[in-house]
């Protein structure tokens, strides 16, 4: 039993690179266009994948900052960082003078720290920073920026949660367009191979007649088509992961820049393997389902 | 071996059924001529034996089995046991004769080596073990007849049927392909020849039997 479906594997794989071998034109086509459509679901996937990564590492790190007159020392700020502290939700509130504030400023524009130099030091300002716990939603951040507004000494409250909100909608119309997206390119991935495929069956109607007459049963009739359009997919999802990488390397930084305008510092990360992988196994399962509708027409009652 | 019983066939949008009303009985080992004019049923008819068609009444009984009603999911055994010669061969021109001959051992999953011996035995009993490798299309007409026949008893099969197995051939090549039937009859295989050739006929003194308009004009005996 298990030596006759192997036999029978070993058959058909033979019809099926026989095949791809015959249909090499109408199949580099279809593995072209298979390509172009992955690697622009890949590379939008790749950006989706980075906003979202921001995005979390936003949220993550929630902060709400009470700013306080540059002047307010750790002990007058006390009563604000106790009423911080007795919000739900909030991890911890620490005082930064207006000393600290700006060395850390200092430290973190780096090389460019000279523009500090005129400045006075008490242009910038002591702050309480809240700390949420982690996976704290937006609202809490309002409710503690609320509960800070209400203190004497606070002269302003900010949080992050207006650009968050900002990042958030982006994401959720990226995300909405992404997912047509993918629908889109999965559907002409598989109406791509399911055409070649019929016309490969097409080409090849008498060979498939002279099977099914000889005794092949549906499956052995239908597998080479299903192997072939598993090859094209996976060849197409191949092309485009190394396609993906190219873009990678050429385009990263750009990339990065203009996200970076947009929502602060930004790193796509190195090449995307994790996608490239996921594009070589999407094509391939979307060529075995584009070679299952190709040749679901076939009954095996092919007429002699 | 094979039984008709009030066998009817009528294809869509014909006029007149093809085959109306057949019976007939051929038994294990036999080796019958089916004959009649053109347009008479003989190939309807021997197409009903391997469920190429089907009919649209009566029954029809291969080795004892009722096969006028068998599942789809059944045909591929029920044509594993019936070796076919076709009036145009069909075989893939693109292939050798080897490969052609395999295939129809490959979709029984039989092991490669077991299937290159049983090739090569049936290509030898045709006389073509020479011209194993050569391209179908590149072979004459009567060793494509024989590739064919080489196809249709690789498998062993109970009953083989050959729709003008001679038609094309001129008479020297009939004879040959006439021996090489009644070789394989010989060695129990039932074998169902139909043809309009007279000379095939009045030759070889095999039961005959005569359809006309699609009835059975007589059974011989
Ligand atoms: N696929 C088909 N569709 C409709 N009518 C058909 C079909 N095949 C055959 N017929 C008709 O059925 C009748 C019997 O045809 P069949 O091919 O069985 O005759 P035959 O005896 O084999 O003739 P020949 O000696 O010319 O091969 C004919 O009238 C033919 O026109
Ligand atoms: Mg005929």
């Amino acid at each position: 039993m298990i030596t006759t479906a192997i036999n029978q594997a070993r058959s058909v794989t033979r019809t099926a690179l026989l095949g791809l071998r015959q249909g090499a034109g109408a199949m580099s086509l279809s593995v072209g266009i298979i390509a172009l459509s992955l690697t622009a679901l890949g590379a939008f996937a790749l950006l989706l994948l980075q906003l979202s990564r921001l995005a979390d590492a936003w949220n993550r790190e929630m902060l709400v900052v009470a700013f306080l007159d540059p002047t307010v020392t750790a002990e007058l700020a006390e009563p604000v960082r106790q009423r911080a502290r007795s919000v739900d939700g909030v991890l911890d509130a620490r005082f930064v003078s207006s000393h600290g504030a700006r060395a850390r400023l200092r430290e973190a524009l780096g090389e460019r720290a000279h523009v500090l130099d005129g400045m006075d030091d008490d242009v910038i300002p002591a702050a309480v920073e809240v700390e949420l716990l982690p996976g704290s939603p937006a609202e809490q951040s309002e409710r503690v920026a609320a509960a800070l507004k209400g203190e004497p000494l606070v002269v302003e409250v900010a949080w992050g949660a207006e650009e968050l909100g900002r990042l958030g909608a982006v994401l959720g119309i990226l995300r909405l367009a992404g997912g047509l997206l993918g629908a889109l390119i999965a559907l002409v991935t598989i109406l791509v191979i399911s055409n070649t495929l019929k016309l490969t069956l097409l080409a090849r109607r008498d060979e498939v007649q002279i099977m099914v007459l000889v005794g092949a049963s549906p499956a052995f009739v239908r597998a080479p088509f299903v192997i072939e359009g598993a090859l094209q997919g996976l060849s197409g999802g191949t092309l485009a992961g190394g396609c993906l990488l190219g873009l990678h390397s050429v385009l990263a930084l750009q990339v990065e820049q203009a996200l970076a305008r947009a929502f602060g510092s930004v790193s796509l990360g190195g090449p995307p393997l994790g996608v490239v992988v996921a594009l070589m196994g999407l094509g391939a399962g979307l060529g075995i389902l584009g070679g299952l509708v190709g040749v679901t027409r076939f009954a095996g009652r092919e007429e002699a | 071996m094979i039984e008709l019983y009030h066998v009817s066939k009528v294809y869509e949008r014909a006029a007149r059924p093809a085959l109306d009303d057949v019976n007939l009985a051929v038994e294990k080992g036999e080796f019958v001529f089916l004959t009649g004019p053109s347009g008479a049923g003989k190939t309807t008819l021997l197409r009903l034996l391997f469920l190429a068609e089907r009919c649209n009444r009566g029954q029809v009984f291969i080795a004892g089995k009722n096969v006028a009603h068998l599942a789809d999911s059944q045909l591929p055994l029920l044509r594993r046991q019936i070796g076919v010669v076709f009036q145009d061969f069909k075989l893939i021109d693109t292939r050798t004769a080897e490969q052609n001959v395999a295939l129809a051992l490959d979709v029984q999953g039989l092991s490669p080596s077991v299937t290159r011996q049983r090739v090569f035995d049936a290509l030898k009993r045709v006389g073509l073990a020479h011209k194993r490798a050569a391209e179908v299309r590149r072979l004459s007409g009567g060793e494509q007849q024989r590739v064919a026949i080489a196809r249709a008893i690789v498998t062993e099969p109970l009953v083989l049927l050959a729709d003008e197995p001679t038609g094309n051939l001129d008479p020297e090549r009939a004879v040959d392909i006439m021996n090489l039937l009644s070789d394989i009859n010989a060695r129990g295989t039932t074998v169902v020849v139909a043809t309009h050739d007279p000379i095939l006929l009045t030759r070889y003194r095999h039961r005959i039997i005569a359809l006309a308009d699609g009835r059975v004009h007589s059974a011989g005996v």
